[in-house]
């Protein structure tokens, strides 16, 4: 098809082109399925979103493809009448957005400084409101971004690009599940941009919210993952302290019942062991942080993966058979997992010198020697997994999906998180 | 079976022969004619696309269903004076086409036609400081890029042109707690993703870096009850994903982890038995990507009538022979 034979086409793209100069608050961007053109314009503009019927793309897009490419091939482009080019590459992106060549092009004219850098983030962002899966869209708009924070940015025009930022990909999320590029492009928001890091305990209440409407999530979960390891970095006292004091107290309450026998080895829990017996459970706390996070090492950390443990354990009650949460498990087991071995190696360096005195060697062996799998922590959270496990009874086809998932997390501690079998294969749990 | 599970059912009616003639035919014609929408929606990516199909018809023995010559000077014509290729006339160059231009040429015994050292330096240019790879000018860092280099160099004999160390180091930045790997350091663990990881480790020599069992333990758990394979939890099985995940056990050594029976019937009924060709799911749309895998599946897989193909580099193992490569395998 020659460039020439979709005559309407000039009209089509100074139509979309209108809607995005007369609307800065657009939004969406949709085809609608419209097959047989009338003698009207198929650009419709209602409640922020752009509408194009359904029976002009595909000649307009050969439209500004041939036009396009033979501007290209002719090194034409920067010669190219503005007004014009800029039509054809905003039709062309909305209509394929997956095409790296269309955002180079516009790359060319941001470094030129014939593109304006917040322009092109609304471009890419109502294409991506249509193609939520377009990496291409998303690679470019870090791209941008990029250059937008090379140069620095007044506080105000920050918090307005992250927050710009986090609600297009939560735009993306909710449109797609288990979407890759939306997420990714969170953790990227959530490393790179400035002022993100103010926003890490917001992210992290955010995060629950949404896990918990979306029990599939396996990438929302992979996120929280991410933000999880985040918080740790910047551990200290906060107003979380409050939260995880509750958290601890829960957690731990079990520690109290006869089970947990000879405790008192440890010193580590002894100390826990008295703060949940005594200070813990006092209604007002009487120092500055209710879980001494400055006292007590590893305590915050605990308190943490504490929280997504118990969060997890409500979510897989409320909704049995989701896979997503199962694996969020794991993830969280394998993480005090190495906390418990690092509380424990932490202990046994400490038992090294009680009172500036060393130890006599045969003591000090026995302390290290001892398995770690002892320590009161990882005996608690096992504790934890038998009370799942054990409730997870087959009766439902629901409960029948989540009792198979059940087998598999059982199987995957034994023999993948505790103990291995060089080279073992995996029960054949999948099509029994 | 259990409900909530996303997965498809296979209908009694589907295919279960390999129906390769009219494979070749669909492969053979596919989409040639340049003012067709999809071929100009789809051009940005021609190189990877002429590579699937070519790829595809050399397994059936068929590579002589397409015009030698003509395909050669096509993929020679992209080269550009930087060293890399683009993926069609008109179009930016980029590492995954650079890629997929080398392998047409190793398939054709034709490298000596394209200037190496330039490719060679093209590659090399793209290594980070951290060791990571960048797809083309503009800075997208990912672990495809990683693959795609180290492959790119060591079908032309010379990875020692980048800092592989540093080229694995990064890699393995990337590698998450199930195993798995992402793109970039903390993304989520993927099954495309994951074969360009262990496809990487195996092209450096550093298989030995990976957690075998665990890795292994979760690319088993992608097989749903249909016999397919997913890429990641809760995701719908797809041809490309049997390939992605049999290829990484594969170098793994560990093949046989999984119901090969089951994934066979599920590669088989993705067939269009109309038109040829292999769809994600049985009753969708074929395409030479998922044609490619699912030939490359069922050869894995052991099909007598399709050449075998080498797990690390997607290619046939003969076209590989001549060459100094030697991809690294663990073996239990």
């Amino acid at each position: 098809m020659s460039e020439d034979s979709f005559p309407a086409a000039e009209k089509i793209l100074t139509d979309i082109e209108n809607v995005f100069k007369r609307d800065k608050d657009l939004k969406d961007f949709e085809i609608l399925p419209v097959t047989v053109g009338e003698n009207k314009s198929p650009v419709i503009h209602a409640e922020h979103t752009l509408g194009l019927q359904q029976w002009c793309v595909r000649h307009l897009y050969l439209h500004v493809y041939h036009k396009l490419m033979n501007l290209k091939q002719q090194q034409r482009l920067r010669r190219e009448d503005p007004v014009v080019l800029s039509r054809l590459l905003l039709g062309a992106v909305l209509l394929n957005p997956e095409c790296t060549l269309l955002w180079n092009i516009r790359r060319d004219f941001v470094v030129m400084g014939r593109f304006d850098p917040i322009c092109e983030l609304h471009v890419s962002a109502i294409a991506l409101s249509r193609r939520p899966k377009a990496s291409e869209a998303f690679v470019y708009r870090r791209w941008v971004l990029n250059r937008i924070i090379a140069s620095p940015l007044e506080d105000a025009s920050s918090y307005h690009l992250l927050e710009e930022e986090l609600r297009v990909s939560l735009m993306a999320a909710d449109r797609y599940p288990n979407n890759y590029y939306a997420w990714n492009h969170r953790m990227w928001i959530m490393s790179h941009l400035p002022k993100a890091s103010e926003m890490l305990s917001a992210e992290w209440t955010f995060s629950e919210t949404w896990v918990s409407r979306h029990v599939s999530e396996h990438s929302g979960l992979q996120y929280r993952q991410y933000l999880l390891k985040k918080v740790l970095q910047h551990l200290g006292h906060s107003e979380w302290c409050l939260t995880l004091h509750k958290t601890l107290v829960n957690f731990l309450g079990p520690l109290k019942n006869s089970t947990f026998y000879g405790l008192e080895d440890f010193h580590l829990s002894k100390q826990l062991h008295l703060l949940i017996t005594e200070d813990f459970e006092k209604k007002e706390p009487c120092t500055q942080c209710p879980i001494f996070c400055e006292q007590i090492p590893f305590v915050l950390h605990v308190g943490l993966l504490a929280y997504d443990l118990l969060l997890v354990t409500e979510l897989l009650t409320l909704y049995p058979g989701h896979e997503a949460l199962w694996c969020h498990r794991r993830f969280i087991l394998f993480s005090l997992y190495s906390l418990s071995k690092e509380v424990f190696a932490k202990l046994s360096e400490d038992s090294d010198v009680t009172d500036g005195i060393p130890l006599p060697k045969t003591q000090k062996l026995s302390v290290l020697e001892s398995d770690f799998k002892d320590c009161f922590l990882w005996r608690l959270v096992m504790w934890y997994e038998e009370k799942l496990l054990s409730g997870c009874a087959f009766k439902t086809p629901e409960e029948c999906y989540q009792s198979k998932l059940a087998h598999r997390h059982r199987n995957w501690i034994d023999n993948i998180l505790i103990s291995r079998v060089p080279g073992a294969s995996p029960p054949r749990t999948q099509n029994e | 079976m259990a409900k909530p599970m996303r997965d498809v059912v296979l209908s009694n009616d589907l295919p279960s022969s390999l129906l390769l003639e009219k494979h070749i035919e669909f492969l053979a014609s596919y989409g040639m004619d340049k003012n067709d929408y999809e071929f100009c929606m789809t051009e940005y990516m021609r190189m990877s696309g002429m590579y699937w199909v070519m790829t595809a018809l050399d397994l059936v023995g068929c590579r002589d269903r397409l015009p030698t010559d003509e395909v050669i000077s096509a993929v020679v014509k992209c080269q550009e004076a930087s060293g890399g290729f683009v993926p069609s006339t008109g179009h930016d160059a980029h590492i995954l086409y650079t890629l997929s231009a080398v392998q047409i040429l190793v398939m054709y015994d034709a490298l000596d036609l394209i200037n190496i050292e330039s490719l060679v330096s093209y590659v090399a240019g793209l290594q980070q400081e951290d060791g990571s790879f960048i797809g083309d000018k503009w800075g997208e860092v990912d672990t495809r890029f990683s693959f795609c280099a180290v492959a790119c160099l060591s079908l032309v004999n010379r990875l020692d042109a980048i800092d592989v160390n540093k080229a694995v180091d990064f890699v393995m930045s990337c590698m998450n707690f199930d195993g798995g790997f992402g793109s970039r350091p903390g993304a989520e663990s993927h099954a495309g993703l994951i074969y360009c990881c262990v496809a990487f480790l195996s092209v450096t020599g550093e298989l030995h870096r990976i957690d075998a069992d665990l890795l292994g333990w979760w690319l088993c758990e992608r097989q749903l009850p249909s016999g397919g394979m997913n890429g990641r939890p809760e995701k719908l099985p797809d041809v490309c994903y049997s390939w992605w995940v049999l290829s990484s056990l594969s170098i793994l050594g560990r093949l046989h982890w999984v119901h090969k029976g089951q994934l066979v019937k599920f590669i088989l009924g993705c067939q269009d038995s109309e038109t040829g060709g292999f769809s994600d799911r049985p009753g969708d749309i074929p395409d030479p990507f998922h044609t490619l895998f699912g030939l490359a599946g069922l050869s894995l897989l052991g099909d007598s009538s399709i050449k075998s193909i080498d797990p690390t580099y997607c290619m046939p193992v003969h076209s590989l022979n001549k060459l100094e490569v030697k991809p690294q395998r663990l073996h239990l």
